[in-house]
């Protein structure tokens, strides 16, 4: 059906992705309009706009991410700390300040965050934990997305015995406890330093995560494959890397990249749990995880170095959630399960 | 269904096999040892140390010698850690903690996720709909070591209703903490999966037979819709326990609990080789189990299914 | 069994369902009246879009609330007005004295319970049967149905039936408390050609056994010409036309009617494109003034873009909306009063 849209876009009529009216079948003193189809990323970004929350999460996610990445050279710029500095030069400042205070207890712009025990400044610090999170959580997706895409498009074009076989595999290594292994892993080959840590990190998360995306898009492909135009590519000698990879991955986008935004605050999770258990990032690399493992220590005495990781944390992944959910609803509405 | 079955079966023990392979190569191949404090031992004690839990002989003894005695007596060993304690005690000995908060926090996550999710979507776009899922919300954004601590801090450090750790017995208040903590994810989870399925159940024409049919609300409601839209609850059951386990481990930590989440971190710390292949076999089997009886469980409710 | 005034079992008066869209208001039944008078079979013709559905839920107030509305009117069922009834007054008329049936009996049966139960359940709740009872009197209309083995396979499962059959399930359950009237939405559509035959032969089985009253909603005329007393041609909400079948069909009064019956393929006659009424129904959130089928109209003059049309009455039983319709209907060769 028409929809009418507001004056400035007078010389359309939008109709739907799925709707496209041949001229011929619309009377010209109907519509007196031209048509134009919308594509369906236009739809869709539009449908993401209309939805708040959704707006908010990115709004959010994009502050967050620019503080992380900008944030501690700026820091360092202004105050001059960095997140590892320690102020061992002054017994005085290598304790925990509550936020926005002084040694002596006077208001203070320093350390919005406050200090750890070290005299650390817990805003660099969160900032580069959101560093590391956002990191590993998007590098590991993409990763994850990269394999998972890969094996799930084979399995599903090429069907037969193999798919069988490939889609076994997943099943089995879906239901064992991996991260438990993943624990085993970290803890027997720990790393002193950061960029072994992040390695690590990246092989274990990344390993695991490619399994529900192969699912998703063999599940896709296998809808996909007998339709028409896979048929017509082959008809043209099309080499079959070419369809899989040409033809019908992009046709599995849709979904793909809801479950992809989905992915990496699960992601973070893990990684944040880990590092927190002590497997994964530690000092002085700043990871949320490990933020907070120190901050329960002193919960009693100095809630804050918990409490900001914590809420910062919580935010993002707040965040990162609804975006994931408008993005499900803004591109497919009919595949909202959870 | 008996030959699923069986079928299954045959595929769950080789998968565990090769699990606890892969570990006892993991544990092999990484350097450093149990034995290792700050400073290295003199040879000759290492050497001693060595013949005694037979780590002088070659890698191939050492897995046969392992794997035998786990597949003829489900023998794990004795913990190297903890003296004289065999691993099967060990484990006999914390699985009941574990088992406790998990079942008990699965099963407040079932009902609170439930009720709220099916108000939610019987009452679809009220405040209580909104409330409830901005709350799910909550829950899945919150990490468990977030908010463990916090409540910690409210309840028991603030207002000093609750323990803030350790193990009481059971039951016990040391219990609601960590229950609490480890279930509001699911909680969340549940509740959105439960409305979701609600709301597409109640779209669906059979439904809309049932109205016809003269039945009241709450009739059409417990009658035919939650049948169909308790569905994805089930089936994500399996994921979930998965899930749990991790969560365990994470709150047996915060709330100082010995349970086997908090004995496998400290085994993996120490490098206590026969404690952590037992454990790791524990779990596998337990979570392979469990993914069966849901999907048996799936299967005799879906009559669509159960028939083919 | 009381009447209302004039004998009728149904009189719809006024009738106004609207529904909020994010495009805007549809109003999907705007002012429709009709009468079904006990024993007779109404037909309500029309495209998709034209209300048809609608107009049928809105008797047994069916309608999702939201997004839908039942504006005003009244629906009077044995002189009682169904839309003014409390809800448990209703629901005791619901399934035991208008029962309804649906056109896709794959979805609308619910593929978690037993045939039987969803049988015994219309029974036990109406007329206050035990299991026993019930489940005899269930296997009793299945027999009734033409449903073979009717014991051993009342236990089974909707998807272990074939569509038909399940059609035939639907209307056993329909009809378990004799209602005396039943409300068929296109039960044949998702059909076969040759089982649509059958399950009609079905229907009007049933009619001539038990007097049901029947209001038979379709967009096939064939089914009309075969199965109903009066016919009601519904279009963008509106009733268009009604009039006794016979006469719908040799004289119709308005020109969207002649459009459909053209629209029927005549095997005998020699044709050469098929013919099609050109254009789309009309965007019902976005009517223009004047007739909604003012555009694709063979007759359309100035006067039906401007003012909408009067609803003609061309005799006792006869009524158009179109402001040529004695023209129209004298055209097919009928003569108004």
């Amino acid at each position: 059906m028409a929809t009418e849209k507001k004056p400035e876009h007078d010389d359309f009529i939008h109709i739907g992705p799925e709707m496209a009216v041949a001229e011929a079948d619309l009377l010209p003193e109907e519509t007196g309009r031209f048509v134009h189809g919308t594509s369906l990323w236009r739809d869709a970004w539009r449908r993401l706009l209309k939805n708040k929350l959704a707006v908010f999460g990115l709004v959010v996610v994009v502050i967050i991410t620019i503080s992380s990445i900008v944030g501690p050279t700026l820091i360092k710029r202004v105050f001059g700390f960095t997140p590892d500095y320690i102020p061992s030069h002054d017994l005085k400042l290598t304790r925990s300040f509550p936020p926005f205070q002084g040694p002596d207890g006077e208001f203070s712009w320093a350390h919005p965050m406050g200090t750890d025990n070290a005299g650390r400044d817990q805003l660099a610090r969160v900032l580069q934990g959101g560093q590391i999170s956002l990191f590993v959580g998007i590098l590991s997706t993409l990763v994850s997305l990269l394999i998972g895409v890969s094996y799930g498009a084979i399995a599903g074009y090429v069907g037969g015995r193999v798919d069988n076989v490939m889609m076994r595999i997943v099943d089995v290594l879906y239901s064992l406890p991996y991260v438990i292994v993943v624990i085993v892993l970290l803890s027997m080959f720990r790393s002193q330093t950061p960029r072994g840590q992040l390695i690590l990190l990246f092989i274990a998360i990344g390993s695991v995560s490619w399994l529900t995306m192969a699912r998703i898009v063999r599940g896709q492909v296998l809808s996909l494959k007998n339709q028409e135009f896979v048929l017509a590519a082959r008809a043209t000698g099309v080499s079959n890397a070419r369809i899989i990879f040409r033809h019908l991955v992009p046709n599995t986008l849709g979904p793909v990249i809801v479950y992809a935004t989905l992915t990496i605050p699960q992601i973070m999770l893990t990684e944040a749990f880990l590092s927190f258990l002590g497997f994964g990032v530690q000092a002085p690399l700043a990871s949320w995880g490990s933020l907070a493992a120190d901050g329960i220590q002193n919960i009693a005495i100095f809630p804050w170095q918990l409490i900001f990781p914590g809420v910062t944390m919580a935010l993002t992944l707040f965040s990162l959630n609804f975006l994931g959910d408008g993005l499900r609803d803004a591109l497919d509405p009919q595949m909202r399960t959870v | 269904m008996f030959r699923f079955i069986v079928r299954r079966l045959l595929v769950t023990i080789p998968t565990i096999l090769v699990v606890i392979s892969i570990t006892w190569v993991l544990i092999k191949l990484a350097p450093g040892n149990f034995y290792s404090g700050e400073k290295p031992l003199p040879p000759a004690i290492e050497q001693v140390i060595r013949e005694k839990y037979g780590l002088d002989k070659p890698w191939y003894e050492q897995y046969g010698k392992t794997m035998w005695s786990i597949i003829r007596h489900l023998d794990f060993g004795t913990s190297l850690r903890y003296q004289g304690q065999s691993v099967n005690t060990i484990i006999k000995r914390s699985l009941p903690v574990s088992a406790a908060v998990g079942i008990l926090a699965y099963l407040l996550a079932l009902v609170v996720g439930i009720t709220f999710g099916s108000i939610a979507a019987l009452k679809q776009n009220s405040k209580w709909d909104y409330g409830s899922m901005a709350l799910a919300m909550l829950g899945i954004s919150v990490p468990n070591f977030v908010l463990g601590p916090i409540l910690v801090l409210i309840f028991s450090l603030g207002l000093y209703w609750l323990p803030s750790s350790r193990w009481g017995g059971f039951p016990s208040k040391n219990l609601i903490l960590p229950v609490v903590t480890l279930s509001a994810l699911y909680m969340a989870y549940i509740a959105r999966l439960t409305r979701a399925g609600m709301l597409e159940v109640l779209r669906s024409d059979y439904i809309r037979t049932a109205r016809a049919k003269g039945l009241s609300e709450r009739e059409v409601v417990i009658r035919h819709a939650l049948r169909g839209g308790l569905m994805p609850v089930i089936s994500y059951t399996g994921p979930a326990l998965a899930f749990l386990l991790t969560g365990t481990v994470v709150v047996e930590r915060i709330f100082a609990l010995p349970g086997l989440g908090n004995y496998f971190i400290q085994a993996s710390l120490n490098r206590d080789e026969p404690l952590i292949i037992g454990i790791v076999a524990f779990i596998a089997i337990t979570l392979l189990l469990m993914n069966l009886l849901v999907d048996i469980a799936y299967a005799y409710l879906d009559p669509r299914v159960r028939y083919q | 069994m009381t009447s209302g005034p004039n004998g009728n079992l149904l009189e719809v008066k006024n009738l106004r369902t609207y529904f909020e869209t994010d495009d805007g208001i549809v109003k999907a039944v705007d002012d429709i009246t009709f009468r079904l008078k006990r024993g007779e079979t109404l037909g309500i013709v029309g495209e998709s879009g034209s209300g048809k559905s609608v107009t049928n839920l809105s008797i047994i107030r069916l309608i999702p609330s939201p997004p839908g509305k039942i504006v005003s009117g009244q629906v009077f069922f044995n002189g009682q007005d169904l839309l003014s009834l409390r809800d448990d007054a209703l629901r005791k008329i619901r399934g035991r004295r208008i029962a309804m049936i649906f056109q896709d009996p794959m979805t609308s049966l619910n593929p978690f319970m037993k045939i039987s139960r969803q049988l015994m359940e219309m029974t036990e709740l109406h007329l206050g049967h035990t299991k026993a009872q019930a489940r005899a009197h269930a296997i009793r209309m299945l027999e009734t149905v033409g449903i073979p083995d009717a014991r051993e396979r009342a236990d089974s499962y909707p998807h272990e039936f074939s569509g038909g059959m399940r059609q035939r399930v639907m209307i056993a359950m329909a009809l378990s408390c004799e209602p005396e009237l039943l409300i068929a939405d296109e039960p044949t559509t998702a059909l076969d050609v040759t089982i649509q035959a059958q399950i009609l032969e079905l229907i009007k089985k049933i009619k001539r056994e038990t007097g049901t009253s029947v209001i038979l909603i379709t967009h096939d005329l064939g089914v009309v010409a075969g199965m109903t007393d009066h016919v009601i041609v519904m279009y963008a909400g509106k009733i268009f036309e009604q009039a006794p079948t016979k006469e719908l069909f040799s004289v119709p009064g308005n020109p969207y009617t002649k459009g459909l019956l053209r629209s029927v393929p005549d095997p005998t006659a020699e044709q050469g494109k098929l013919y099609q009424i050109p254009g789309l129904p009309p965007d019902v959130a976005h009517l223009k003034p004047g007739c909604p089928f003012a555009q694709r109209c063979d007759y359309t003059q100035d006067i039906c873009r401007r003012e909408f049309p009067p609803f003609v009455q061309l005799n006792a039983d006869h009524h158009s909306l179109c402001h040529f319709a004695r023209e129209v209907y004298s055209e097919s060769g009928g003569t108004p009063v």
